[in-house]
C-alpha cells in the first residue's frame, strides 16, 4: 500500500474522527440531562435533534473535506451522500417526534430510504426495467430499515441510571462497528476506496462520540443519530452492489448488515447474564463475526484492491 | 399521533425532493450515449484493427499505459470539403484493461470511472480544418463519467487503401491528447495516478 494511499486513509479517520470529539462534547457539555421533569425532557429532545444535526451535518462536511467537491443538484451516484446524510437528518427529525407509532415509524423509514436508494442510483436505474428496480429498493429499505430498527433498540436499551449509561454507550459502539466493518467491505470486497471512505467518515465520527461517552455518560445515539449513521452507511452498502464489478457485493452487503442485527440480538441473550462490561463486549464480538466472515471471504476471493 | 403526521409530511417533502433532485441529475448526467452509425460515405471503425491507448503517471514517477478493448465509431475526413468531414468515437468503458483484473475492477467502480453508471465515453467532431496533407485539427465534444467539454484535437490521416481481400475501401486516422481526469469528476487519489492523462486513439475504418 503506497502513502498516499495510506495518507488518504488517514485523513479519513482522523479529520471526522476531531471533528465528532469536539462536536459531540459540545452537544453535551453540560452535566447529564435531569432524568425527570420537563426541563429534563426538552433537554433530552434538544440533545437527540442536535446530535443528529452533527452526525449529519459533520459527515456533509467531511464527505466535503475527504472525497472532494460535489456538484448540487447531485449528477453522479456518489455525489448523493451529502444531499441523503441530511435528507436522513430530516428522517429522524420526522420520524422520531416522540409519539410516533413504531410501525408508522418503520414504514416511514424504509420509503424514504427507499426514496434515496432510488435517487442515487437513478443515472443507473433509467435503463433497467421496473421489476429489477422495485426488487433492489424493496431488498434495500428492508435491510436498512432492520439495521436501523437494531440500532435504534441498542441505543435506546436501558431506562435510567448505570442500565441507561450502558445503552449509551453500545450504541455508539454498535454504529462504530457497523460502520468500520462496512468500509473494510466495501474497500477489500468491493475495491471500491471512495465508496468505501463514506462509512469509514461515520464510524470516525463515532469513535469521536465514544471517546466524549468517556467524560459525558449521557451522551447517546437515540432517537436520531443513529438512524441518520446507519442510513448513510446502508446507502453506501447498496452502491457497493449496485456500482461495482465485485460478484459478491451483495454477500458482503447482508453481512454488514447482519452486524447491527447480532449486537442486538446479543445484547438480548447475555443482558441478565452479563450485564455490564462483558455483555457489551459479547455484543461487540458478536457484531464482530459476520464482518471478519465477510472480510475473510474477500480476501480469500479477490484480495485486497490495487491502486 | 399529530406528531407522526407531521413527521409523515417531513418525509413525504424530502422524498419529493429526492425524485426533483434525481431528475435534474439525470438530465446533467445524460451526456453519455452510444454512437451514431457512420454516415453513408463515412468509414466504420473496424475495432478489430483499432487501438485506444491511454497513459497516466504513477506517484509522479512512471509512466502507466493501458488500454480500451473496444472502441466504435465512423469517421471521414473529406479534403475537398472540410465542413463534410465527421468523427466520431464511443468507448464502453467497461472494455478498460490494466492487465490486472483487481485494477480493472477498481477503475470500473466510482473512484474512476463508475462504468456502470456511465458506460460509454464519447468523442463527436464538431469542427474540422486542414492543417497539411495529413494534419487535420478537430474540435470536438468529449463526454466522460456525464460532463461533455469542448477540446481540441490534432487529428493524422494515417492513410488509405484496398481491404485485406481487396474489396471496399479502409482508412486510417490517429491522435493523440491529454485530458485532466479531475475535471470529468475524476478527482479521486490525484496524488497517487497523475491528474493528467495522454489519450492515444489509432483508428482503421472501412467502407
Amino acid at each position: 500500500m503506497s502513502i498516499e494511499v495510506i495518507t488518504q486513509l488517514a485523513w479519513g479517520a482522523v479529520a471526522p474522527g476531531l471533528l465528532g470529539l469536539i462536536a459531540f462534547l459540545a452537544v453535551w457539555w453540560s452535566r447529564a440531562p435531569a432524568r425527570s421533569g420537563a426541563g429534563g425532557r426538552a433537554r433530552s429532545i434538544f440533545r437527540a435533534a442536535a446530535g443528529t444535526a452533527v452526525l449529519a451535518m459533520g459527515y456533509a462536511a467531511m464527505h466535503r473535506l475527504v472525497l472532494g467537491r460535489t456538484a448540487f443538484p447531485p449528477a453522479r451516484s456518489d455525489e448523493w451522500f451529502p444531499v441523503a446524510a441530511l435528507v436522513f437528518m430530516l428522517l429522524a427529525h420526522g420520524v422520531y417526534a416522540p409519539g410516533a407509532r413504531p410501525l408508522v415509524r418503520w414504514i416511514m423509514m424504509g420509503l424514504l430510504v427507499a426514496a434515496a436508494g432510488w435517487a442515487s442510483a437513478s443515472n443507473l436505474f433509467r435503463t433497467w426495467e421496473a421489476a429489477p428496480i422495485v426488487a433492489h429498493l424493496a431488498l434495500f429499505a428492508a435491510g436498512a430499515t432492520l439495521a436501523v430498527a437494531c440500532l435504534d433498540g441498542v441505543a435506546s436499551s436501558g431506562s435510567q441510571g448505570a442500565e441507561a449509561q450502558q445503552g449509551n454507550v453500545r450504541g455508539v459502539l454498535a454504529l462504530l462497528i457497523f460502520a468500520v466493518g462496512a468500509h473494510q467491505l466495501l474497500t477489500i470486497g468491493c475495491h471500491t476506496m471512495k465508496l468505501g471512505q463514506v462509512p469509514q467518515i461515520i464510524g470516525a465520527m463515532c469513535g469521536g462520540a465514544a471517546l466524549v461517552w468517556l467524560f459525558r455518560r449521557g451522551l447517546t445515539f437515540a432517537g436520531g443519530p443513529a438512524a441518520t449513521g446507519a442510513a448513510v452507511v446502508c446507502l453506501a452498502l447498496f452502491q457497493g452492489v449496485l456500482f461495482t464489478d465485485a460478484p459478491l457485493a451483495w454477500l458482503y452487503a447482508t453481512l454488514a448488515v447482519l452486524s447491527p442485527v447480532c449486537f442486538a440480538c446479543a445484547g438480548v441473550l447475555t443482558a441478565r447474564r452479563w450485564p455490564g462490561f462483558k455483555g457489551g463486549l459479547a455484543q461487540s464480538v458478536a457484531a464482530a463475526l459476520p464482518i471478519t466472515t465477510g472480510m475473510a471471504v474477500a480476501l480469500a476471493t479477490a484480495g485486497a484492491p490495487e491502486e | 399521533m399529530n406528531r407522526t403526521i407531521i413527521g409523515g409530511v417531513v418525509m413525504g417533502v424530502a422524498g419529493l425532493g429526492l425524485a426533483a433532485l434525481a431528475g435534474n441529475g439525470a438530465a446533467s448526467a445524460r451526456a453519455s450515449g452510444t454512437g451514431a452509425p457512420a454516415a453513408e460515405g463515412a468509414f466504420k471503425v473496424d475495432a478489430v484493427h483499432s487501438s485506444v491507448v491511454y497513459r497516466v503517471k504513477h506517484l509522479n514517477v512512471s509512466n502507466f499505459y493501458g488500454r480500451f478493448g473496444k472502441v466504435e465509431g465512423s469517421f471521414a475526413l473529406n479534403k475537398a470539403d472540410p465542413g463534410k468531414s465527421e468523427l466520431s468515437v464511443t468507448i464502453p468503458t467497461d472494455s478498460i484493461d490494466s492487465n490486472n483484473a483487481k485494477r480493472d475492477g477498481h477503475l470500473k467502480s466510482q473512484d474512476f470511472f463508475s462504468a456502470k453508471e456511465f458506460p460509454t465515453i464519447t468523442f463527436k467532431g464538431k469542427a474540422f480544418t486542414k492543417k497539411s496533407d495529413t494534419a487535420w485539427e478537430v474540435v470536438g465534444d468529449i463526454s466522460l463519467k456525464g460532463v461533455t467539454k469542448p477540446i481540441t484535437v490534432t487529428v493524422e490521416d494515417t492513410g488509405t487503401g484496398k481491404g485485406m481481400r481487396g474489396q471496399g475501401e479502409i482508412a486510417g486516422v490517429a491522435s493523440t491528447f491529454t485530458i485532466k481526469r479531475s475535471e470529468f469528476g475524476m478527482n479521486y487519489m490525484l496524488d497517487g495516478l497523475s491528474d493528467e492523462v495522454t489519450i492515444m486513439v489509432g483508428l482503421e475504418g472501412a467502407r
